[in-house]
C-alpha cells in the first residue's frame, strides 16, 4: 500500500498541452478514478504515473519518494490495460507468472503463487489455455491476475472495461470493487464512464482539457459539482441548465421564462448573472406548477425519464416505475427549489447560495 | 429453406464460371509442365533424324541420379548453399528490420534505399556483381588493395569454394531487403502495449526481445525461412551469368545442372528427373509454408 502524489504535473506533446498543472494526492488504500471524456489527459496522466511516459515538468511521489527517474517496474506499480495486453503466445499460467519468472523466483514458489491468484480469480480451470482461447471476461481476469501477483503498492487501471459487453462490464465492476475491498491496495482507475466512476471510487478526479476540474467523493461531484462541466458530465440523465434571474416580489423567486421558483428566505442573492441546473429527481410532474408538453418518454425499469418542453428549453423528470404518459400530452411541472444548483454564468463555477 | 438452397446453388454455379478462366490458365502454365516433366523423366529422349524419339526408360533416369557423382555433388552444394543463404539472410534481415523499426530508422528514405537490390532485375544484378568481382578491373580487388588488405588481385570466381561463396554473397545481398521488409512488417504487427506490459512486469530490453519480439515474429520467421529456401534451391541466373558452373563444375547447383543436362547435353529425360527432385523438395517447403500461413484457431466467444 502506498500514497501517490502528483505535484504540478505538466505534459506537452509538441505545442499541445495534454496535462496542465495537475496536483493530486491519493491516500493509502484509496480507490481514485480519473474521469473525463477522451482527450482530457486522463490516460496520459496514468501512463506518467506508471512510468511509461515522461512528465514535461512536475514531480511524482510514491510513498513520499520522488519516482520521476524510476522505470515502471521500480515504481512498484501494476497496470491493467484497456486491451488487456496479454502475451499472446503464453498460457494463462505463464502470463500470470511472467513477472516472477523474470525475477528468477524458484519454480515451486511461482507455481504456488500463480495457483493462488488463479483460484481467487476463478481461472484455475484455464491454466493451460492461450489468451485467444479465452472469452473477453476471462482475458480481463488474467490481466488482473498478472497485476495482483506482483503485490504492487499501486494498481493502475486504464479503462479496463471498454472491451466488455454491458452485462459483463457490470459483473467485472463488482469484481474489481470486491478485489479492492479484499486487498486494500491503492488504486487509480481511468474511465470516461461516470457511472463506473461513481460506483467504484472513494474519490473522483474530474478532468477537462488536461486540467483538474474537481477532486471529491462521488457524493460531492454529484450533488456539489464544482462547475457546470462537472454537473453535466456526471449523473443520468444529464442535468438540464436554464438561464434565469432573481425576482423579489411576494418573496424571493428565481424566474425562468414564465416560471418562478420560490426560494428560501436564507438565500444569498449574488451580484453576477447565474444559470440554474436542475436534476431529474427534483422535477415533479402532476397537477401543480406550470404547463408543459411531453416530448419524450423513456422507461428504464425502476424509473421512467419524461422530458417535457418547458420555458423555451426542455427539462427531464424522473418518474417512479413505468409511466403511461404519452408525448404531446400537457402536464404541469413543479421544481423543488432544494435541488437547484446555481452557476456563475461567466465562470461556470457553482455558487453556494442556499 | 428451399429457396436459400436454390439461391446458394445459383451462386455456386455462377462462381464456377468466374473461376473457370483462371483454372484453365493454371492448367496450361502449371499443371501441364509439371505433368510433362514427370512423364519425360520416365522416358529416354533421343534426337533421331528430323525429330525426337521417345522410349520408355523406367526408373533409369532416377537410378542415374545415384550413379552420377555430379548430381550428388550438386545436391550437396545446393544444400550447403541453401543453409548458408537462409541463415545469413534471416540474421542480416532481422538486424536490418530491427534498425528500421527503431525510432531513428523509421524514415521512409531507408526503406526505399533498402529496396534497391530487391528491385534490380536478377540478370542485371548478376552482371553488376560480375563487374565487381572482375579479377583485373573489379572494384572489390581495387578496394581491398586500396585498404591494404590484399597485395595481389584475387580471382574471385576462379577457385572452387571461393567462387561458390562469392555467388552466395551476391545472392544474399539481393535477398536481404525483401526478407527484412517481411520481418519489419512482423515487428510492426507486435502491439506496443505488449512491450509496456512487459516493462511493468520488469522485463529489461533483452528480456523484451526474447519474450515479446521473437515470439511475435515466429510465424514471419517460418515464412521467411521457407521462402528463402525455395529461392536458394532454384538459383540459376547468378550462376549462368557469373560462372556457368565453372571452375571445374564447382558452382553447379541442382537447378543449373537440370538446365544443363536438358538443354546443353540434351539428356532431356535425365534433366527432367533432376527437375523433379527439385520439385519434390520445393513442394515439401511449400506445404510447410501453407501450414504456417494457415489462419489461427478462432477466438472463443462469450463470457
Amino acid at each position: 500500500m502506498a500514497t501517490l502524489e502528483l505535484i504540478n504535473i505538466n505534459k506537452k506533446f509538441g505545442e499541445f498541452t495534454a496535462v496542465n498543472d495537475i496536483n493530486l494526492r491519493v491516500e493509502e488504500g484509496e480507490f481514485v478514478t480519473l474521469l473525463g471524456p477522451s482527450g482530457c489527459g486522463k490516460s496520459t496522466l496514468l501512463n506518467m504515473t506508471a512510468g511509461l511516459e515522461d512528465v514535461t515538468s512536475g514531480e511524482i511521489h510514491i510513498n513520499g519518494k520522488k519516482v520521476n527517474h524510476l522505470g515502471p517496474f521500480e515504481r512498484d506499480v501494476a497496470m491493467v490495460f484497456q486491451n488487456y495486453a496479454l502475451y499472446p503466445h503464453m498460457t494463462v499460467e505463464e502470463n500470470i507468472g511472467f513477472s516472477l519468472r523474470l525475477r528468477k523466483r524458484p519454480k515451486n514458489e511461482i507455481q504456488d503463487k500463480v495457483r493462488k491468484v488463479a483460484e481467487m480469480l476463478e481461472l484455475d480451470k484455464f491454466m493451460h489455455r492461450l489468451p485467444r482461447e479465452l472469452s473477453g471476461g476471462q482475458q480481463q481476469r488474467v490481466a488482473i491476475g498478472r497485476a495482483v501477483i506482483r503485490e504492487p503498492s499501486i494498481f493502475l487501471f486504464d479503462e479496463p472495461f471498454s472491451n466488455l459487453d454491458a452485462a459483463l462490464r457490470l459483473k467485472t465492476r463488482g469484481e474489481i470493487k470486491e478485489l479492492h475491498q479484499r486487498l486494500g491496495v491503492t488504486s487509480i482507475f481511468v474511465t470516461h464512464d461516470q457511472e463506473e466512476a461513481l460506483s467504484l471510487s472513494d474519490r473522483i478526479a474530474v478532468l477537462r482539457l488536461g486540467q483538474l476540474e474537481q477532486f471529491g467523493t462521488p457524493e460531492d461531484v454529484y450533488s456539489k459539482p464544482a462547475s457546470k462541466y462537472v454537473a453535466r458530465f456526471i449523473g443520468t440523465p444529464q442535468m438540464d441548465i436554464f438561464a434565469g434571474s432573481f425576482v423579489n416580489s411576494d418573496g424571493l423567486h428565481f424566474q425562468i421564462g414564465e416560471a418562478d421558483i420560490p426560494l428560501p428566505v436564507s438565500f444569498k442573492i449574488p451580484d453576477t448573472a447565474v444559470d440554474v441546473g436542475i436534476r431529474a429527481e427534483f422535477v415533479t410532474l402532476g397537477s401543480k406548477g406550470f404547463d408543459a408538453a411531453i416530448r419524450l418518454v423513456q422507461p428504464v425499469g425502476p424509473f421512467t425519464y419524461v422530458t417535457v418542453d418547458w420555458q423555451g428549453g426542455s427539462v427531464t423528470a424522473r418518474v417512479n416505475g413505468v409511466s403511461h404518459m404519452k408525448p404531446k400530452e400537457i402536464i404541469k411541472v413543479e421544481i423543488d427549489p432544494e435541488g437547484l444548483l446555481f452557476f456563475d454564468r461567466i465562470t461556470e463555477k457553482r455558487m453556494d447560495l442556499l | 429453406m428451399q429457396t436459400t438452397n436454390e439461391y446458394n446453388r445459383k451462386r455456386y454455379r455462377l462462381g464456377l464460371w468466374f473461376v473457370a478462366p483462371a483454372v484453365f490458365v493454371l492448367l496450361i502454365v502449371l499443371a501441364y509442365p509439371i505433368f510433362a516433366s514427370l512423364v519425360l523423366s520416365f522416358l529416354r529422349v533421343r534426337f533421331a533424324g528430323q525429330g525426337l524419339s521417345f522410349e520408355f526408360n523406367g526408373l533409369n533416369n532416377y537410378a542415374d541420379l545415384f550413379r552420377k557423382d555430379l548430381f550428388r555433388e550438386a545436391l550437396f552444394r545446393s544444400v550447403y548453399y541453401t543453409v548458408i543463404e537462409v541463415v545469413s539472410v534471416i540474421l542480416l534481415a532481422l538486424l536490418v528490420a530491427l534498425m528500421l523499426n527503431h525510432p531513428l530508422g523509421r524514415s521512409a528514405f531507408y526503406r526505399v534505399v533498402l529496396l534497391v537490390p530487391w528491385a534490380l532485375a536478377p540478370v542485371a544484378n548478376a552482371v553488376l556483381w560480375k563487374w565487381i568481382y572482375n579479377a583485373n578491373y573489379g572494384i572489390l580487388n581495387q578496394a581491398l588493395r586500396g585498404l591494404g588488405a590484399i597485395e595481389e588481385n584475387i580471382i574471385w570466381l576462379g577457385k572452387p569454394w571461393l567462387a561458390l561463396n562469392m555467388i552466395l554473397v551476391a545472392d544474399i545481398w539481393k535477398a536481404v531487403p525483401f526478407i527484412a521488409l517481411l520481418i519489419l512488417a512482423g515487428l510492426q504487427n507486435i502491439p506496443s502495449y505488449l512491450y509496456k506490459a512487459a516493462r511493468l512486469d520488469g522485463a529489461n530490453a533483452w528480456q523484451q526481445f526474447v519474450h515479446i519480439t521473437l515470439p511475435g515474429i515466429k510465424t514471419t520467421f517460418v515464412i521467411s525461412i521457407v521462402l528463402q529456401s525455395i529461392w536458394a534451391l532454384k538459383v540459376f541466373d547468378l550462376i549462368y551469368v557469373l560462372t556457368k558452373g565453372s571452375p571445374a563444375d564447382s558452382t553447379v547447383l541442382l537447378n543449373y545442372l537440370s538446365w544443363r543436362e536438358t538443354f546443353s547435353n540434351l539428356d532431356i529425360g535425365y534433366g527432367a528427373a533432376i527437375a523433379n527432385v527439385l520439385f519434390a523438395l520445393m513442394l515439401m517447403l511449400a506445404l510447410v509454408y501453407i501450414r504456417a500461413l494457415r489462419p489461427r484457431q478462432t477466438q472463443a466467444q462469450g463470457g
